[in-house]
C-alpha cells in the first residue's frame, strides 16, 4: 500500500498517523528488511506500478507528496534479487527523484529538496503541529540510504517545551517513560536530559496542556510543542471549590477556552457560550446597547423561583450581565447535572457557570493588546404598512364598514379620493401625499447605524513566587438609534504570591465603570404605529408634533431625538474583588480562606421633558427622576483539601470541606416628580430642586446564607471514578424552622477505555460512561416574603384639606416557606476516537423539582389573589450531544468541527390540592403540560360571508358565542368541544420551549489564516410576536399584516374596520409563531503575521481579523429574527467586526 | 516547624470562627423598611392613616373611566362613541374572562372583584386595630370605627349590586379560602344595613353629623341607609330583609322614606339657587359643595401620588405586582385623580377640517407650550389668547356621548328646566377676538359649532340650517346635512359614523371626515368639566374634581319612589315637583301634573342624576334594565337578555376555587348565562 499524502484526504491521513504513532512506539518492524530479496519486471509502465510491487513483495509503506514528486514517468526495469536499497537505488538513479528508509516506510522526496528534511523529520517526530512546522537542529543525515541506526546509544538530550504560539512554558515536567529520570524546564522552557536512551520516549506533562510523548530517538535536541486544546481529556476543567482533568470529571460540564471567548464582539462576554454548549439556551432580546442576554440552562423547572443559572466569576457569584474584558477570561465551565450542582447546595437547581479570569504567569512579561471596531446595523426589522399598502387598508376598512352596514358584501367601492380625506399641519392633505408619494418611512428616520469600539491592553508575568495579571479595557458601544449609548471602563489586578513554602496569598480586583445613554423603549413602538401617510416635518422645518391627522394622541417618535428632550443617563462602578490565603500545613493538604467583597453603586437618572415621546400626550409636564442604588455583598469562603494517592497509584483520592457565609445588602433611594411644562434642559435630572413637590422611595433588602459543605473524589486505578457531596445551606429568606437544607450527590464513572480487554482498540483513545445522581435547591425569589408586610407604597386620601397617607396589609405572609428541591440523574458517556479526532459525550438527564415556589392563584374573594407557596411539581428529561471532528489535521490545514445539540422536555407534573390548572391571562399551569408555555384558544383564520350560518347548522347545539360572533371578516375560533361556548376547555397549550438547538462550529486554519464558521439553529417553541398585537391600535398602523378581505379570504387577521369585541376576547391567539431559525451567528477570518517577520520588530503576535456577525437569518417569521423572543421595540444589530491580537 | 505551627493556629481560629459565627441571627430576617402592622397601626398616624386608606380604594370606582362603564352604560342614557375602550359594556359582549394586560375593551369586572376586596379587608384591618389602638381618643376611635364600619357597607352594597350572592369577610384575612361560600343577597344586605346602623350610632355618640373634612358622617351615613333601603326594597321585596333583625319584617320604603326625609329636613346639605353652581368647579370639594351629602374626595395636588389608588395585591409568577388596569387608574401610579371630565367630550378642536386645518383657525387644544395658547385671526392677523377659553372644553376622547332618549329628555324640559342647560354642551363658542377667522364660515362670530335638539329636516331645522350657513356649523339630532344620530326610532337610533363626501347644504368637501359622523361630533356633557383654567395643566387630562356620591337631590328622588309604594302616585308627584321647582328657570312653572308611576321617577333621575354612577344600578334594582335598554339603547338592545342583571364572576375566581359547581345555590357557583 502506499498513500498519497497531500491529496487522498481524510481515511488515508487517518491510516498514516496510525502508522506513525506505531512507529514512535519504538517498535521497529522488519529488521531483516535490507536483505529481502526483490525480483521485479516492468515494462513501460509509470514507476508508480514498480513502487506498488516493492510494497507488495516487502513490508514498506512508500510515503511522499504528489505534488513534488512525479511517479507518472513511464520506465522499463528489470531487477533480479536485489535488496531493497539495490532496488531503489537502480529505479531512482536517473530520476529527479531520492528517498530515505526510515523504519518501515520508504519516504520519496525531490532530489536535493531542502524542505524535504523538515517534513520527514516532522513524520519522525510523530508531533505534526498544527500551524507550524517544527525546526529541529538535528540534522538529518542526508541521502543516506541507510537505514537509522539500531544500535543503543546513550545520549543527552537538550531541549525546550514551548506553547502553541511558540513561548516557552516553565516548569513541564519532562520524564523519560518508564525510568525515574526527568527534569523540569527552566524560565526560558530549556531542559537537558543526560543519559539517556537512545530510543527513549519522553513524557512531557504540564498542567492545562495536553500531556505527550515523544521519541526522542537520536537525537540531542529537541523543541517540543505543548498543546493546550481544549477538547483533550488532560484539559483542567473548573469545578465546585476546585479543579479537576477532564478525565477525572464524574459529571456532566462544559467547557468554553479563552479563545473562544477573545471572539466575542459584544458588551456582554455570555454571548461566547451561545450556540457552543449543548443544554444551554442563550437568547438576546434587544439591540439596545449595554443589553443583557438570557440564559436557560436545560430547561424549566422553576415557575416562580428563577430559572437562571448561577454564574460565578472567581468563585464568587457575579451576575449575568458580565462587564469582563473577553480577553481576560481565561475559561467558562458550566456544571449541568446535580452532582456537579449540588455542591452549589440551594443555589445550583439551575447550573453553574463558573468563570475564571486569567492570573499570571511566571516568565517574561507579556503584553497584549486586543482590540475591534465594529460596525453595527439594523437587521430584521418588522416590516409595516406603508404608502400604497396603507392607503388600501384604509380603503378595506371602509368598505368592510359600508358592507357590514348594508349588509351587502362586495357592493362598497370606494375611492382614493373618498378615504384620503384629512389634511395635515403642513399644509398638505393625504391626497397630496399620495400623488407625490412622498410617504413617511418612520422605521427609516429613527434608526442609524451604530459604531462599537473596544480596547484591551494587559500585562502578566512573574517569577516563580510572584505573578501578577493587570488589564485596562475600554468598550464604547452605540445602539441602533442616536443616544443609545454604552461607555465602559475596566481595570483589572490580580496578584498571587507564595510568601514560603506553606502560604501563598493573593488579590483579584476587577473595577468596572459603565456610563449608559439610554433611550426610551416607547419611541420604536410609537413609529412602528404611526401612520405613513403624513410628514414628520412641518414646511417651517420644525418637527410636526402630532402628525396623525386620524389620531392626534400618536405623538412624533422625532421628539425625543430634540436634544434634551429625553435623558436618561445610568452611571454605574462596581468593584469586585477577592483576596486569599492558601496554607500547605503539611504535604496534601490546602486551606484557604477567600474573602470577597462586590460592591457597586449606580445613579439612574431620567428626565423626559413635556415635549418628549412619553410625556407630550399626557400630562404635558415634565418629568425628573433619580435612583441610587447601592449593593455589596461580602463572601467569606473557607475550604480544606487533602489530596492523597496510595497504593502505587492505584488509589487517588481528595478531600473537601468547606464552609462559606454570605450576605448580601441592597439599597436603594428614588427621587422623583413632575416639574411642570418647563424645559429643564440643562438641568435635567442632576437638579431635583425643580422637582415641585418630590417623592423619595427608599429600599433596604438584606438577605444572608449560610453554608457547610464536603466531597469525596475517589479514584481507582485510573479507571473507577467516584465522586460524592454534601451541602448544608441556611438561608435567610425562608421561614424559621425550613432555613436550612441539606442537598446530597453521589456518581461514578468508568473509564472503559483503560480496561485491559480494550488494549487492543487502538483507535479508541478515550471511553467513559458517568451516571451522578444529586439535589440541588432554589430559594430564587424575594425576601420578607415569610412576613406578613404593610405596603412599601403609600396609600393616600385627601381629607380635611390634607393628603393623609397611610399603610396597609398587602401581602400575606407565608410562614412555611422552604427550599424548592430537584433531584435530577444524569448519564453520560465521553467518548474520543481515532488520535481524538472524533471525540465527543452524550448525557441523558432526568429530573423532578418538587416544593415548588409558586405564586399560585387563589379566590380574589380572600384578599390576595396570589401567595406563594411550595406548591407543585414538575419533570424533565433531555438528551445533550457534543461532538467534535477533526475533519482534516495537517501541517499547514486544519479543519475541525465541533457540533453541539440538545433537546429537553418537561412538564407540571402536580398543582396543589384539587386543582390542576393555575391560569392568569394566556399563561397557564396545567398539570402534564409544558412549564413554560402560553394557554390560549386555536384561530382558523377569519369567518367568510356565510360561512357562520353553515357552521351554526351543523353545530347541533344553542350556541352561546359572544354576540358579534360570527361576523364575516372577524376571527374564527376553534371551538374544540363543539359544545358552543368559548371557554378555557378550547384553549390549546402553546409550548414556548424549543424542540431542537443546534450549534456547529467550524474552525479552518491554513497555513497562517484562520477560519471560523458559527452556524446555530433552534427549531420549534412559540413566541408571542408583538408585531401580531400591532392591530389593536385603531387609527394605527397595523403592521403589514395579512388581514382579510372579501378577495383574501384566507388572510390571518381579521378585517380591519371589522366590530372589535370578537378580536379583543379572542385576538391573542393570532399572536403566537413558531420561531424555527438557523442563523449563521459568525464568519471569522483571522490572519496571523508570520513569526518570522513580527520576531524583527520585536512582536511575539500579531492576528488581525475580520467578522460578520449575526448577518444571516433564515426564519419562520419573515423580516424577524426569533432569537428575540416575539419583542419587536430594539432590534439586533449584525455587525461588522475588525480586530487585532498583539502580543509582545 | 515554626510555620507549621502558626499554620494550624491560624487553620484552628478561622475554623473555630466559621462554626460559631452566631448562625442563628446571621440567618435571621429583618425587614428595615417594611412595617408591621402591629407597630404601626398602634400608632396616632398609623392608624388614622389606615382608616382613610378606607376611603382610597373607592377612587378606582367613583370618577374613573371603568367604573363609570359599569354603572352608566349599558343604559338607556348612553351610548358609546368613536374611541370608547369599553365598547363590550354596552353592546352586552361582557363575558367572565379577564382580559388581564389588555387596555381596550376591558369591562374590569375582575380587577373589580380583587379591588373591593381588598378595600374590604382595609375596613376590617381598621376595624380590628381600631378595638386594640390606645394612642388616639375615645372620641376618635368611635368615629373612626363609625367610618370604617361605613366604608365596608359602601363596598359591600357596590359589590352585591354587581354580582350578586358573594363571599363576605367579616374578619381581616389571615389565610386562604379556597372554597368559599356565596353570602346571599339578603344576607349581605342585612350585613350592609347592620354596618351603616352601627356608624350611625357611634357617629351620633360621639356627635359626628358634620361633613367638614369630607369623611363619612352620621347624615352620610343615614342617606347612604336611605339609598340602601331603596334598593333593597325593590330589589328584593319591600318586607325581604329577614337575617337582620332589626329590619325583619319592616317595610323598607317606609324606612328608607324616612330616612330620605331625616336627612332633607337636616341642615346637612342645602340646594344652590342655580343649580349650575352644584357643578361649578369652585364648589367640587364635597366639603364645600352645599348639595353634596358624601364623595370620593381627590386632592387639588394633581402632579404627585396624592391621588393615586392603591397598587393591586396580586402579583406576576415572579411575584411583582401587578397593575390595576389603567381604565381605572387612569394615570398609572405616577398621579391620579378623577377622569370624569374626559369621558363625556366630543372631538372639537380637531373635529372636522371645516373650521380650518384641523380647526386651527379657530380651535386647539391649549397645551403648556405658548404656541398653543394664541391662535392668530386669518381676517385681522391679530394673535388672540385662547388657552382660557379652550381650556375648559378638554379633550375630544369620545368615549360617551348622550343616547337620543336621554337627549330628547332633556330637550323636553329646556323651556323651564335649568338642568338642560346646565347639562348639555351643545354649543362650542370661540375666543373673543376671532371673529370671522373661520375661512370656511366667513360670517363666524362667536360660535362655531352647535348640536340643535331638533330634527334637522323639519321646518325649525330648515331654518335652523338657513340661519347657521356661513356662522357656524350646526348638526342635527336628526337628520339635516350631517346629524348626530341615523333614526327618529330611539329604539333604532345610532350615532352616525359617516363622512359627508359632499355637503348639502355647501356642496362641498368640508364634512368628508369620519370625524363629522355623531359618534365623534356630540353635544357634552358639561356636568364634569373642569372649568378652571390652570396653566400648569391646561390640557386637563386628569382633575382634582371631588366624585358627589350622595347629594341632596337624591333624598328627594328616594322620597319619591319610596311614596310611590308606601302611598300613592299623587304623593310622589309632589316630592317630585317639589324637586323640579328648585330646578325650574326663574318665573317658569317646571311641575308635572298627574300621578308619578315609576316611569316618572327613572325620567327625572336621568335628568337630575345622569353620568353619577347609579343608572345601571336603578334599572336592575327597578327590574327595567332589559325593557328599557331594549327600548333606548340600539347598541345593546338585540343582545340584552335577563341574566344581564348580575355580572359575572370573574374567571380568576372560578378557577381558583376547588368548589365549584354547575348549580346556583351549591358550592361556588358562576352566574347563570356566563
Amino acid at each position: 500500500m502506499w498513500c498519497d499524502f497531500f491529496t487522498k484526504k481524510t481515511i488515508l491521513i487517518m491510516k498514516m498517523y496510525a502508522i506513525i504513532l506505531f512507529m514512535t512506539l519504538g517498535e521497529l518492524m522488519a529488521t531483516d528488511v535490507l536483505t529481502q530479496n526483490i525480483t521485479l519486471d516492468i515494462k513501460d509502465k509509470p514507476l508508480a506500478q514498480a513502487i506498488t510491487e516493492i510494497e507488495k513483495l516487502t513490508d514498506y509503506h512508500v510515503f511522499y507528496n504528489s505534488k513534488l514528486v512525479d511517479l507518472s514517468e513511464k520506465i522499463t526495469v528489470q531487477i533480479q534479487d536485489a535488496t531493497l536499497v539495490e532496488a531503489l537505488d537502480q529505479l531512482f538513479s536517473n530520476k529527479k527523484i531520492d528517498y530515505l528508509l526510515i523504519k518501515n516506510l520508504i519516504v520519496l522526496f525531490r532530489r536535493g529538496d531542502p524542505d524535504a528534511e523538515k517534513w520527514i523529520e516532522t513524520i519522525l517526530e510523530a508531533q505534526p503541529a498544527p500551524e507550524d512546522r517544527m525546526i529541529s537542529q538535528r540534522v538529518v543525515p542526508r541521502l543516506t540510504r541507510e537505514s537509522l541506526a539500531l544500535q543503543e546509544i546513550k545520549f543527552t538530550l537538550s531541549g525546550q517545551v514551548v506553547d502553541q504560539d511558540g513561548e516557552p512554558l516553565i516548569g513541564v515536567n519532562v520524564v523519560v517513560k518508564g525510568t525515574n529520570q526527568g527534569t523540569a524546564t527552566d524560565l526560558d522552557g530549556r531542559f537537558v536530559l543526560e543519559d539517556i536512551d537512545e530510543n527513549a520516549v519522553l513524557v512531557v506533562s504540564y498542567i492545562g496542556y495536553q500531556t505527550q510523548e515523544i521519541s526522542a530517538a537520536g537525537r540531542s535536541t529537541i523543541t517540543i510543542t505543548l498543546l493546550s486544546d481544549s477538547q483533550l481529556l488532560d484539559e483542567v476543567v473548573v469545578i465546585g471549590y476546585g479543579t479537576q482533568r477532564r478525565r477525572d470529571l464524574t459529571g456532566a460540564v462544559s467547557s468554553i477556552s479563552a479563545e473562544d471567548i477573545a471572539r466575542t464582539s459584544s458588551s456582554n462576554a455570555m454571548q461566547a457560550m451561545q450556540a457552543k454548549v449543548p443544554g444551554l439556551d442563550i437568547q438576546q432580546s434587544d439591540g439596545r446597547a449595554g443589553s443583557g442576554v438570557s440564559l436557560n440552562l436545560r430547561g424549566h423547572r422553576s415557575i416562580s423561583a428563577s430559572n437562571s443559572p448561577l454564574i460565578l466569576v472567581d468563585g464568587i457569584e457575579y451576575g449575568s450581565t458580565l462587564d469582563i474584558n473577553p480577553s481576560d477570561i481565561e475559561s467558562m465551565d458550566i456544571l449541568k447535572d446535580a452532582s456537579s450542582t449540588a455542591i452549589y447546595g440551594t443555589k445550583g437547581a439551575n447550573g453553574v457557570i463558573i468563570i475564571t479570569t486569567k492570573r499570571g504567569t511566571p516568565g517574561k512579561t507579556k503584553i497584549n493588546f486586543n482590540s475591534f471596531i465594529s460596525s453595527n446595523f439594523p437587521t430584521h426589522i418588522p416590516r409595516v404598512m406603508y404608502g400604497e399598502r396603507e392607503v388600501q387598508w384604509l380603503i378595506d376598512k371602509s368598505n368592510y364598514q359600508a358592507d357590514v352596514a348594508s349588509g351587502n358584501w362586495g357592493s362598497s367601492n370606494l375611492t382614493i379620493d373618498q378615504v384620503l380625506t384629512e389634511s395635515l399641519d403642513d399644509g398638505t392633505t393625504e391626497r397630496e401625499i399620495y400623488n407625490n408619494d412622498s410617504y413617511t418611512n418612520w422605521l427609516d428616520i429613527i434608526l442609524q447605524n451604530g459604531l462599537t469600539q473596544n480596547y484591551e491592553l494587559s500585562a502578566s508575568g512573574g517569577n516563580d513566587k510572584t505573578t501578577f495579571n493587570l488589564s485596562v479595557g475600554a468598550m464604547y458601544e452605540e445602539g441602533l438609534m442616536k443616544n443609545d449609548a454604552l461607555d465602559r471602563y475596566n481595570l483589572k489586578t490580580v496578584v498571587d504570591h507564595e510568601i514560603n513554602d506553606y502560604f501563598k496569598i493573593g488579590l483579584n480586583a476587577l473595577l468596572t465603570y459603565k456610563n449608559h445613554d439610554a433611550r426610551s423603549s416607547s419611541v420604536f413602538g410609537q413609529s412602528l404605529k404611526m401612520t405613513t401617510i403624513t410628514h414628520p416635518y412641518l414646511s417651517n422645518g420644525e418637527i410636526y408634533e402630532n402628525p396623525n391627522p386620524r389620531y392626534a394622541a400618536h405623538v412624533n417618535p422625532l421628539m425625543d431625538e430634540i436634544p434634551g428632550n429625553h435623558q436618561n443617563n445610568i452611571e454605574s462602578t462596581r468593584v469586585f474583588s477577592n483576596g486569599y490565603v492558601q496554607i500547605k500545613p503539611i504535604q496534601d493538604v490546602v486551606f484557604k480562606s477567600t474573602f470577597a467583597i462586590d460592591r457597586s453603586n449606580s445613579r439612574d437618572g431620567l428626565y423626559q421633558d413635556y415635549k418628549s415621546v412619553a410625556r407630550h400626550q399626557s400630562p404635558g409636564t415634565s418629568n425628573i427622576s433619580a435612583t441610587w442604588n447601592e449593593f455589596t455583598r461580602y463572601t467569606w469562603e473557607n475550604t480544606l483539601t487533602y489530596n492523597t494517592r496510595f497504593g502505587g497509584s492505584i488509589h487517588d483520592m481528595t478531600l473537601l470541606a468547606g464552609h462559606s457565609m454570605n450576605q448580601s445588602i441592597r439599597e436603594n433611594t428614588s427621587t422623583f416628580g413632575d416639574a411642570g411644562a418647563e424645559h429643564y434642559y440643562q438641568s435635567a435630572f442632576y437638579d431635583l430642586s425643580k422637582i415641585n413637590n418630590p417623592t423619595t422611595r427608599t429600599n433596604y433588602v438584606q438577605q444572608s446564607l449560610m453554608s457547610y459543605f464536603g466531597r469525596l473524589n475517589y479514584i481507582l486505578m485510573d479507571k473507577y471514578l467516584f465522586t460524592a457531596s454534601l451541602r448544608a445551606d441556611g438561608s435567610s429568606t425562608l421561614a424559621e424552622g425550613n432555613k436550612w437544607g441539606y442537598f446530597p450527590s453521589a456518581a461514578v464513572a468508568w473509564r472503559i477505555s483503560e480496561e485491559s480487554f480494550l488494549e487492543n482498540a487502538p483507535w479508541l483513545d478515550n471511553l467513559k460512561a458517568r451516571v451522578s445522581w444529586g439535589i440541588s435547591g432554589n430559594a430564587a425569589i424575594g425576601p420578607y416574603q415569610t412576613l406578613q408586610a404593610l405596603s412599601t407604597y403609600p396609600v393616600y386620601y385627601h381629607l380635611g384639606g390634607k393628603d393623609v397617607s397611610g399603610k396597609i396589609p398587602d401581602q400575606l405572609g407565608n410562614k412555611d416557606l422552604k427550599w424548592e428541591t430537584t433531584r435530577s440523574t444524569n448519564f453520560g458517556v465521553d467518548f474520543g476516537i481515532i488520535n481524538s479526532r472524533i471525540y465527543g459525550s452524550i448525557d441523558y438527564y432526568l429530573s423532578h423539582t418538587s416544593d415548588l415556589l409558586l405564586y399560585r392563584s387563589v379566590p380574589g374573594s380572600s384578599v390576595f389573589p396570589t401567595v406563594i407557596a411550595n406548591i407543585g411539581e414538575t419533570k424533565g428529561h433531555g438528551l445533550e450531544i457534543a461532538l467534535g471532528t477533526s475533519v482534516v489535521r495537517s501541517n499547514t490545514f486544519n479543519w475541525d468541527i465541533s457540533w453541539s445539540y440538545s433537546t429537553f422536555k418537561d412538564e407540571v407534573s402536580r398543582l396543589y390540592e384539587g386543582v390542576d390548572k393555575d391560569i392568569n391571562g394566556n399563561v397557564a399551569y396545567i398539570v402534564g403540560q409544558p412549564v413554560n408555555a402560553f394557554y390560549d384558544y386555536q384561530a382558523e383564520g377569519n369567518w367568510n360571508v356565510g360561512e357562520y350560518e353553515k357552521y351554526l347548522a351543523t353545530l347541533g347545539v344553542d350556541p352561546s358565542y359572544i354576540s358579534s360572533y360570527g361576523t364575516p371578516g372577524t376571527i374564527k375560533i376553534t371551538d374544540m368541544n363543539r359544545d358552543g361556548i368559548l371557554d378555557d376547555d378550547d384553549k390549546i397549550i402553546y409550548n414556548r420551549s424549543p424542540k431542537h438547538i443546534v450549534g456547529m462550529n467550524n474552525t479552518l486554519g491554513y497555513k497562517d489564516f484562520s477560519l471560523s464558521v458559527l452556524v446555530f439553529a433552534r427549531t420549534g417553541g412559540y413566541i408571542s410576536y408583538d408585531l401580531n398585537t400591532q392591530l389593536n391600535f385603531e387609527s394605527a398602523n397595523w403592521a403589514d399584516l395579512d388581514y382579510w378581505t372579501l378577495n383574501n379570504p384566507n388572510g390571518k387577521f381579521p378585517s380591519p374596520g371589522s366590530v372589535s369585541a370578537p378580536h379583543t376576547n379572542y385576538g391573542s391567539a393570532l399572536r403566537y409563531e413558531v420561531a424555527d431559525y438557523v442563523k449563521i451567528k459568525d464568519i471569522t477570518l483571522g490572519y496571523t503575521l508570520p513569526r518570522s517577520v513580527l520576531g524583527q520588530v520585536g512582536i511575539g503576535n500579531l492576528k488581525i481579523y475580520g467578522s460578520l456577525k449575526n448577518y444571516l437569518t433564515f426564519s419562520s417569521i419573515d423580516n424577524y429574527d426569533p432569537e428575540r423572543g416575539g419583542a419587536i421595540s430594539f432590534p439586533l444589530a449584525k455587525q461588522l467586526v475588525f480586530g487585532v491580537n498583539l502580543e509582545f | 516547624m515554626k510555620n507549621t505551627i502558626y499554620t494550624y493556629l491560624l487553620i484552628g481560629i478561622l475554623i473555630t470562627f466559621c462554626v460559631t459565627s452566631c448562625q442563628k441571627e446571621f440567618l435571621e430576617e429583618v425587614n428595615k423598611t417594611g412595617e408591621t402592622a402591629d407597630l404601626t397601626y398602634s400608632s396616632k398616624t398609623g392608624i388614622e392613616g389606615l382608616v382613610a386608606s378606607c376611603y382610597s380604594f373607592a377612587r378606582g370606582w367613583y370618577g374613573k373611566e371603568a367604573g363609570l362603564g359599569l354603572s352608566e352604560m349599558g343604559t338607556d342614557l348612553f351610548y358609546y362613541g368613536y374611541d370608547n375602550k369599553q365598547k363590550s359594556l354596552n353592546s352586552y359582549n361582557i363575558t367572565p374572562v379577564s382580559l388581564d394586560g389588555n387596555s381596550s375593551d376591558n369591562a374590569s369586572l375582575d380587577h373589580y372583584w380583587e379591588m373591593f376586596y381588598a378595600a374590604t379587608d382595609v375596613c376590617n384591618n381598621a376595624l380590628f386595630y381600631l378595638a386594640e389602638n390606645v394612642a388616639i381618643t375615645e372620641s376618635a376611635k368611635l368615629q373612626y370605627t363609625a367610618e370604617a364600619h361605613f366604608m365596608r357597607a359602601f363596598y359591600y352594597f357596590h359589590m352585591v349590586n354587581i354580582w350578586g350572592p358573594i363571599p363576605y369577610n367579616s374578619e381581616p384575612v389571615s389565610s386562604i379560602v379556597t372554597d368559599p361560600e356565596r353570602m346571599s343577597e339578603e344576607e349581605v344586605y342585612s350585613n350592609v344595613l347592620a354596618d351603616l346602623d352601627q356608624a350611625i350610632q357611634l357617629f351620633d355618640q360621639v356627635g359626628y353629623t358634620t361633613k367638614e373634612d369630607g369623611r363619612a358622617n352620621y347624615w352620610a351615613a343615614r342617606a347612604l341607609k336611605a339609598r340602601v333601603l331603596l334598593y333593597a326594597a325593590s330589589w328584593l321585596g319591600e318586607t325581604s330583609i329577614s337575617s337582620n333583625p332589626s329590619y325583619s319584617g319592616k317595610n323598607l320604603y317606609t324606612l328608607a322614606q324616612a330616612e330620605a326625609q331625616a336627612v332633607i329636613d337636616s341642615d346637612v346639605a342645602s340646594f344652590y339657587a342655580t343649580y349650575e353652581d352644584t357643578w361649578s368647579m369652585n364648589n367640587e370639594d364635597v366639603a364645600d359643595n352645599r348639595e353634596a351629602i358624601f364623595g370620593i374626595t381627590y386632592s387639588s395636588d394633581i402632579s404627585t401620588a396624592a391621588n393615586i389608588i392603591p397598587r393591586r395585591y396580586k402579583t406576576n409568577k415572579s411575584g411583582s405586582k401587578l397593575d390595576y388596569n389603567s381604565l381605572i387608574t387612569r394615570t398609572g401610579y405616577s398621579r391620579g385623580g378623577s377622569a370624569m371630565l374626559l369621558m363625556f367630550v366630543g372631538l372639537w378642536n380637531n373635529g372636522a377640517n371645516d373650521l380650518g386645518g384641523n380647526g386651527k383657525e379657530i380651535f386647539v387644544r391649549s397645551l403648556a407650550s405658548e404656541s398653543t395658547q394664541y391662535i392668530t385671526n386669518t381676517k385681522t392677523g391679530q394673535s388672540v389668547y385662547v388657552a382660557e377659553t379652550y381650556s375648559p372644553y378638554g379633550r375630544g376622547f369620545t368615549r360617551y356621548l348622550p343616547s337620543l332618549y336621554l337627549w330628547q329628555l332633556l330637550e323636553e324640559h329646556r323651556a323651564t328646566d335649568q338642568r338642560t342647560e346646565a347639562t348639555l354642551l351643545d354649543a362650542y363658542t370661540i375666543a373673543p377676538g376671532l371673529e370671522g377667522s373661520a375661512t370656511l364660515y366667513p360670517l363666524i362670530q362667536d360660535t362655531a359649532i352647535f348640536y340643535a335638539g331638533v330634527d334637522g329636516d323639519s321646518p325649525e331645522g330648515q331654518a335652523m340650517q338657513a340661519w347657521a350657513k356661513d356662522r357656524y356649523r350646526i348638526q342635527f339630532m336628526t337628520g339635516g346635512d350631517i346629524p348626530i344620530y341615523t333614526s327618529t326610532d330611539l329604539s333604532k337610533a345610532l350615532p352616525t359614523e359617516a363622512a359627508k363626501p359632499v355637503s348639502d347644504v355647501y356642496g362641498d368637501d368640508r364634512f368628508n371626515t369620519y370625524k363629522i359622523g355623531g359618534w365623534c361630533s356630540f353635544p357634552g356633557i358639561k356636568k364634569f368639566l373642569d372649568n378652571v383654567y390652570d396653566p400648569a395643566f391646561p390640557t386637563h387630562d386628569i382633575s382634582s374634581r371631588d366624585a358627589i356620591v350622595i347629594r341632596l337631590a337624591e333624598m328627594y328622588l328616594i322620597k319619591a319612589e319610596a311614596q310611590l309604594y308606601t302611598q300613592n302616585g299623587t304623593a310622589a308627584m309632589a316630592t317630585i315637583n317639589e324637586l323640579r321647582q328648585v330646578r325650574a328657570k326663574p318665573g317658569t312653572d317646571n311641575t308635572l301634573s298627574g300621578d308619578a308611576t315609576l316611569e316618572t321617577i327613572l325620567e327625572e333621575r336621568a335628568i337630575e342624576l345622569c353620568g353619577e354612577q347609579q343608572r345601571w344600578f336603578d334599572l336592575k334594582r327597578t327590574r327595567t334594565l332589559v325593557p328599557r335598554v331594549k327600548a333606548y339603547n340600539a347598541q345593546a338592545g338585540s343582545n340584552i337578555k335577563d341574566f344581564h342583571l348580575w355580572r359575572p364572576i370573574p374567571q380568576a375566581q372560578i378557577d381558583a376555587v376547588t368548589n365549584l359547581s354547575s348549580s346556583p345555590g351549591q358550592g361556588f357557583w358562576q352566574n347563570e348565562g356566563y
